[in-house]
């Protein structure tokens, strides 16, 4: 019974990546864009979700993104980070690509799976581009069916 | 030792009813004091805990209020809101949930405080503007929008107090 756990346990964190905001990001998110924030939800999916989702999509593995224990979130940050993701990789695949805790606060949880999820894919479908606001190194975006790195916007000139 | 006499003479001249009626006089005031202690300490006890946690909730809208008063009069840091709006959500989460278990009052009734204010706050354009900056300016504009708010929202905590206070 032990043995059947411990092999259970060992199968399940072999299949699963986590990322923690905390951890790999910063302990204070900010707001939506980079150019109004340091640490925004722009930056937190160029520098860090993109690459991660990315390695676990070509893995088959589930991504945990773990929301627990910085100093808080504004919706912006969370609607960028997330939205951008489905923009570039689909709502179905994110869906069941994704585990998102938020023990903490579960409203950040409940919103990004029922407002952003289904406002970028609709965003998505009618080829909205996202705003960016800063210079960020190339990032995977999958078209049909095949990852592919590029730069594919940049900030608009003032 | 006229006194002792009389109680022997008193005590001697009962019958077996006279006892029995006796008996029922003694357990029955024995009994009433029982239950009036019992459910006195019980009144007591659900006063105290309704107190408490109307208190609670008293607290919590003063510190909303202090919140916005300071972003009235712009006196805010603006990395300060985030933070400060978490905890609020993890200390109202608690409340409400301790609430909801002991009165079945509905849980989530403080969201438009947890979800709404700080959306209408961190989305607000002064605030992104000067988010950087040491304090934040909020335009007449905005102030009235938050004025909105609370006007549409402050009568939340009264409900809250007084379900608090209905409850059985």
């Amino acid at each position: 019974m032990g043995n059947d756990k411990r092999l259970f346990n060992e199968i399940t964190t072999s299949t699963m990546k986590t990322i923690s905001v905390l951890e790999d990001f910063s302990e204070f998110p900010a707001l939506r864009h980079c150019n109004i924030s340091d640490e925004s939800g722009e930056k937190f999916y160029h520098n860090v979700l993109n690459k991660a989702f990315k390695e676990a999509y070509e893995k088959n593995e589930k991504l945990t993104v773990n929301l627990d224990a910085t100093a808080g979130y504004a919706s912006s940050f969370l609607d960028e980070g997330f939205g951008n993701l489905v923009y570039d990789f689909t709502l179905d695949i994110v869906k069941s690509k994704i585990e998102i805790i938020s023990e903490q606060e579960p409203h950040w949880k409940e919103m990004i799976l029922n407002q952003t999820y289904p406002q970028w894919e609709a965003r998505r479908k009618s080829k909205q581009q996202p705003k960016v606001t800063a210079n960020h190194e190339a990032w995977f975006r999958l078209i049909n069916n095949e990852l592919k790195l590029e730069i594919w916007e940049r900030p608009a000139a003032v | 030792m006229g006194t002792t006499c009389c109680c022997i003479n008193f005590f001697s001249s009962l019958e077996t009813a006279d006892w029995i009626a006796l008996f029922g006089v003694v357990v029955n005031a024995g009994l009433a004091f029982w239950i009036v202690m019992t459910i006195q300490n019980k009144l007591t006890n659900k006063r105290v805990l309704k107190d408490h946690f109307i208190n609670e909730i008293k607290d919590i809208r003063n510190e909303y209020k202090t919140c916005l008063n300071n972003l009235y009069s712009n006196n805010t840091h603006p990395h300060r809101v985030i933070p400060w709006f978490k905890l609020m959500n993890i200390k109202v989460d608690d409340l409400m949930t301790i609430v909801y278990t002991k009165y079945k009052i509905d849980k989530s009734k403080l969201k438009p405080y947890q979800i709404e204010l700080p959306d209408l706050i961190t989305n607000n354009h002064d605030f992104m503007a000067q988010y950087n900056s040491d304090k934040v300016t909020f335009s007449e504009k905005s102030r009235s929008q938050l004025i909105k708010f609370q006007q549409s929202h402050n009568q939340l905590f009264n409900e809250i107090i007084i379900a608090i206070n209905d409850a059985e």
